[in-house]
């Protein structure tokens, strides 16, 4: 609706952006700590740890998440990849760091945040009964967008 | 410490002196005046006066001069040369310097500061000015408030001395403008010749009799001055120079800083009540509705997020559950009134970012009048949505389905919610082309707003 100038808009997504900056570092969610060191530069660009849950089969490692947010944030989901060495053997995290889940992308809603993401995420690992690299693999890796946002994703499998 | 004060008036000079002629009532004792209606006139020079112009002043009794401010109108390029020296060494001036303005500032001010006590052409250079000779010039900006006697009197300025030194002490003081460029005559708006009591006279002067008394009933009549207030006008001088005053102030200055956390100092000032933020973009909200989840959202956060939901080819659902709408999420008029009233009662300190560019407009706009009529509409926009929601209550009280909502806004303030109107009215309009039109939209649950 209306024109609204840039500056206006930037303003909003920055309010809701520290909004959630200032709860994840009062009470993040289990297995997940902010990384704030990058933050003082770049407030729209997020390092997240993940520690795998007790008890799974990702129990003991650590993760690290790269979240990048554009102006329009909440309404386009930010972009979620894994920092490369500390990726996951997954099913659906690729090579590249890349995440197949259709929170990011198709079934992305406004109401999600980046807790929310980092405990789907978690789920995701938890809920994985087989330490395998996703099937396609080498494919996705020969043709795959910098940015995972631009990738068309098929969401095949929704038990793992 | 000894205070230091401004000794350019009457009753502590002997005579003064000058060269050259001056425009009728802006003379030469306008510099030295008591009264401040006649200081701040100053000194104008007729117009056919040519430089060189000489200015000396008398004191009663030997003083020890620390620095003088001379404040000149200057044009922007003007250039002046003066001199200052004493009468015994006028010979041996040797510190004539030049002053170049080119900043936007109306005032010059040119300061001197004596550290040679036997020398009066061994100024004390400024180092952190490169290229300046003897003097500096400071824009309004930079000139510090001194005298805090009394608080009430508006803030008293002076320029910062660079270094005060031990001074000059001596009885009299010489200054010739030596050239000047411009067209327009030469004004001197204003001339301080900072002094204070020579150490010898400090230390062993008896305070009853001869200078010290001088001196000191002096001061102690211009703090009287001061602090009676009597004169309304601004005072175009400072008065006394308290060192003391001085570290105090800065003290506290100090202290008020360390207050201020300049951390999340944006996060800290913009804090309106949760009840009125937007669940999802967590800004201000212009045009609340109540999502079928139970959170409240601003109307432009359904309107993207339906947009959202089309990109993705989905049904408009509630971006909370991802359950499809079943009816348009509904306004919340209370809701509505509140902020608006919390908004107006905070009016400046925080900025409204949720909504359209219209309301932003129209906020902005309110906001210009509210400036330019003062008398009466500071109160009136608050009175009429107390009336608004004091008609409210009823209607929340059953649940408000959309178009109550509407109707009974209508009929208590048309004018008020025209743009409501129009931004529902869109909003009827893109669900109408989104919901098939056989599918008769049920009544919203419970919709009625708690407040």
């Amino acid at each position: 609706m209306g024109g609204a100038s840039h500056a206006y808009k930037e303003m909003a997504f920055l309010k809701r952006l520290k909004k959630e900056y200032m709860e994840l570092k009062k009470s993040p969610p289990p297995g997940v700590v902010l990384d704030d060191s990058v933050l003082e530069n770049n407030i729209t660009n997020w390092i997240i740890h993940i520690s795998g849950a007790e008890g799974t089969l990702y129990s003991g490692e650590q993760f690290k998440l790269n979240i990048k947010f554009n102006d329009k944030y909440p309404f386009d989901s930010p972009q979620v990849t894994f920092i490369k060495p500390y990726l996951p053997v997954h099913p659906h995290v690729y090579s590249n760091g890349h995440i197949c889940l259709s929170i990011l992308d198709r079934d992305w809603s406004p109401a999600l945040n980046v807790s929310s993401i980092c405990l789907s995420i978690l789920s995701m690992l938890s809920s994985c009964t087989q330490k395998v690299k996703p099937d396609d693999d080498s494919m996705y890796m020969r043709f795959a967008p910098s940015n995972p946002k631009k990738t068309t994703w098929v969401f095949h499998d929704d038990s793992v | 410490m000894a205070d230091v004060i401004n000794s350019a008036y009457d009753p502590l000079l002997q005579s003064y002196h000058t060269s050259s002629l001056t425009v009728d009532g802006y003379g030469m004792s306008n510099l030295f005046s008591m009264e401040r209606a006649h200081r701040s006139k100053g000194m104008l020079l007729e117009r056919f006066i040519r430089s060189p112009v000489m200015l000396s002043a008398q004191f009663k009794f030997p003083l020890q001069l620390l620095y003088i401010l001379i404040e000149l109108r200057l044009d922007i390029n003007d250039i002046i040369k003066l001199t200052v020296g004493t009468s015994k060494e006028v010979r041996a001036i040797k510190n004539s310097f030049s002053v170049r303005r080119d900043e936007g500032d109306i005032n010059s001010i040119i300061m001197l500061v004596f550290s040679d006590p036997t020398k009066l052409d061994s100024v004390c250079l400024p180092e952190a000015v490169p290229g300046s000779e003897l003097c500096t010039k400071y824009t309004n900006s930079q000139r510090l408030t001194v005298n805090n006697v009394s608080q009430s009197s508006p803030p008293l300025p002076i320029s910062t001395p660079i270094h005060v030194g031990r001074g000059v002490i001596t009885s009299d003081i010489n200054i010739n403008i030596l050239h000047w460029t411009g067209h327009k005559p030469l004004l001197i708006k204003s001339l301080e010749l900072w002094t204070q009591l020579p150490m010898n006279d400090r230390r062993h002067g008896d305070s009853t009799i001869g200078p010290c008394k001088l001196f000191e009933d002096f001061k102690q009549l211009l703090i009287n001055r001061e602090t009676a207030g009597c004169d309304r006008c601004r005072p175009a001088v400072p008065l006394v120079y308290n060192s003391n005053i001085r570290e105090e102030r800065g003290k506290r200055k100090r202290e008020r800083e360390k207050e201020e956390i300049p951390i999340n100092k944006e996060l800290k000032l913009a804090d309106p009540p949760l009840q009125y933020m937007d669940s999802i973009t967590h800004n201000l909200m212009t045009l609340p509705v109540l999502l079928p989840s139970g959170y409240y959202v601003d109307q432009s956060t359904v309107d993207k997020s339906i947009e959202l939901d089309t990109m993705n080819g989905r049904p408009p659902t509630d971006p909370f559950t991802g359950i499809p709408y079943t009816s348009r999420p509904a306004f919340c008029p209370l809701l509505k009134t509140s902020i608006d009233e919390y908004v107006s009662s905070i009016e400046g300190q925080v900025e409204r970012t949720v909504g359209t560019a219209e309301d932003i407009l129209k906020h902005k706009q309110m906001l210009n009048n509210r400036a330019s009529s003062n008398d009466e509409s500071v109160d009136k926009p608050i009175e009429r949505r107390r009336t608004l929601s004091s008609k409210k209550p009823a209607s929340s009280e059953r649940a408000v389905m959309q178009d109550d909502a509407h109707s009974s806004i209508g009929k208590v303030n048309e004018v008020d919610i025209t743009h409501e109107r129009l931004v529902t009215d869109s909003l009827d309009l893109a669900l109408s082309s989104l919901f098939p039109p056989s599918l008769p939209s049920p009544p919203s649950s419970s919709n009625a707003p708690e407040l």
